[in-house]
């Protein structure tokens, strides 16, 4: 197995270090009295009463219903826009067909059919899950139909040298060889699941981080409302490394055979 | 058993006016020949290959198997590409690679990893199943070609410049090793390459192509002595005949400068 590059220790500590220092910096903000204490409480504040909505259990609840709404859209659109995009990208049938309706909705951001998906899906759960799933399956799609296309003609030929039919080329050759691009249309449709996710909570919601956020401003609990945000910066960063993890765990041949070998 | 009738082969040329790169191309390859495809660079042999293997069909001409068109890869036939490097599944190790060929044959997974690990043995990459194919050398990437073409277990074998990157040892070994193979389980070998000496070593008939766009120049039966031995066989007055025979048919056929 090739080892990684060995990481400086500038490099291991800039992360921890950047971390530890923004809540100073915030701290020497907020006292320093340039800016109103009630709009920019000190970090102390916050991160006091940070703790108390996590042990109340106001905020994981409302964190379980943001990630539960992205969750099932971001899932959804990967079960669907995964063996779509490959139907396309290997059919140029399919591509005749499906692409002008991509080209034409590809651009839409995301935001501008929530008042639409309102009339239709009330402002319930389903209506999130449907506005995620929408964002998401753009990029997925278009990367898997990529993928698919572009897997290599000797990689099938082999398969089929080899005796696979229809089922086990798809699943053993052209989804394998296709993971690199997959996993790529899936990297960039995580952020904006989370994004429209909060979003979608703060135009038409009674619940979830984006909600609470929304309505902590509202009613002037400014360190609540910098607590949300800070739930929501914290959570997505996990929710980020967690894929990268399994992200390197999955194409871990993709960067040694780029790279031509160990 | 594998008939090819006629065969020509025209690939559209972008632009300027297509030419045929086969054109009539007929032989028979019978049950337990090795037939050897030689032939000057670029004249067709790899798109001869390819066509008997069913991945691209004839612009005119059949390719019968057992009096039967192929038209998709048939089970009983296994190819080891030239471009082998490129065949291997890189998000596969070596093992994963050679378990692909025996995936369809509905053996219980441990005869499988038997029968991998043992293909892996004859070609001396015993060490290195668990390596992925890019980890090797591009000698040892052919050879684990080889040895998925070989546990693939098909009555029919085509090989297309098999040996054409490992060193001469290693060469002269794989070269019994698939003799012994030949021998053992009786399989059919079609094999491209561009050594004379290789061809006339192994082969039991000699197929010479001309250049492009080729057709057959002469076809030539090997009447050495079986088994083959690496010192004895190519010392004898017959194997330097046939080399030479072959040497000029070659030089015949190839561009003039
Ligand atoms: N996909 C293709 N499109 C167009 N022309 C092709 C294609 N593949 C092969 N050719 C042409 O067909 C001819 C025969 O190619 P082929 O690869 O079969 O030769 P070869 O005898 O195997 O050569 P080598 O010994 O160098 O491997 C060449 O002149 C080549 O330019
Ligand atoms: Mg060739």
């Amino acid at each position: 197995m090739s080892s990684p590059r060995k990481r400086s220790l500038f490099e291991k500590a800039s992360g921890p270090v950047f971390f530890l220092s923004l809540p100073l910096l915030w701290e020497a903000v907020s006292r320093s009295g340039l800016v109103s204490k009630l709009y920019f409480p000190t970090a102390a504040d916050i991160i006091a009463v940070w703790f108390s909505l996590m042990a109340d259990g106001t905020l994981p609840l409302a964190l379980y219903q943001t990630f539960s709404r992205m969750a099932a859209g971001f899932f959804t659109a990967a079960c669907l826009m995964i063996p779509l995009g490959a139907a396309i990208g290997l059919s140029p049938r399919l591509r005749l067909l499906f692409t002008p309706a991509i080209e034409l909705l590809r651009p839409l951001p995301p935001p501008a059919i929530i008042p639409a998906a309102m009339l239709f899906l009330g402002i319930g759960s389903s209506m999130k899950i449907f506005v995620v799933f929408f964002a998401c399956s753009f990029p997925i799609l278009i990367n898997a139909m990529e993928g698919a296309r572009r897997v290599p003609r000797l990689f099938t030929d082999t398969g089929r040298v080899f005796g696979a039919g229809k089922g086990r080329l798809i699943w053993r050759v052209i989804l394998p060889a296709a993971s690199p691009r997959i996993m790529s249309g899936l990297r960039v449709a995580l952020p904006i699941a989370l994004i429209v996710a909060v979003l979608s909570e703060m135009v038409g919601s009674v619940d979830g981080v984006g909600h609470f956020i929304l309505h902590m401003q509202r009613v002037f609990s400014i360190p609540q409302m910098y607590a949300g945000v800070v739930t929501l910066g914290l959570a997505g960063w996990i929710i980020n490394a967690l894929f990268m993890l399994a992200d390197r765990k999955l194409l871990a041949w993709y960067g040694g055979w780029k790279r031509g070998g160990a | 058993m594998l008939e090819i009738k006629n065969f020509s082969k025209t690939y559209a040329a972008n632009g300027a006016c297509p030419s045929p790169a086969v054109e009539n191309v007929s032989f028979t390859l019978r049950r337990g020949d090795l037939l050897v495809l030689a032939g000057p660079s670029g004249c067709g042999k790899s798109t001869i290959l390819t066509a008997a293997a069913g991945l691209a069909p004839p612009t005119c001409g059949q390719i019968l198997l057992e009096g039967r068109p192929v038209t998709a890869p048939p089970k009983e036939m296994a190819l080891v590409f030239q471009d082998y490097a490129n065949s291997l599944f890189p998000w596969r190790t070596v093992t994963g690679n050679v378990l692909f060929a025996l995936e369809g044959k509905g053996l219980s997974r441990k005869a499988m990893r038997d029968a991998a690990a043992s293909s892996l043995e004859s070609v001396g990459l015993g060490g290195f199943g668990d390596h992925y194919p890019w980890q090797l050398s591009g000698g040892m990437q052919q050879r684990a070609a080889i040895a998925r073409g070989l546990a693939y277990g098909a009555e029919i074998l085509l090989m297309d410049e098999p040996f054409a990157s490992v060193d001469a040892q290693t060469r002269e070994d794989l070269e019994d090793l698939l003799l012994r193979v030949r021998e053992r389980y009786g399989i059919t070998v079609l094999l491209v390459t561009h050594d004379i000496d290789e061809a006339v070593y192994l082969a039991s008939r000699i197929l010479v192509l001309s250049k492009r766009p080729s057709t057959v120049a002469a076809e030539i039966t090997v009447d050495l002595p079986w088994p083959r031995e690496q010192v004895g066989t190519r010392s004898l007055a017959r194997f330097i005949e046939l080399r030479n025979h072959i040497h000029q048919l070659l030089k015949a056929g190839a561009p003039s400068l």
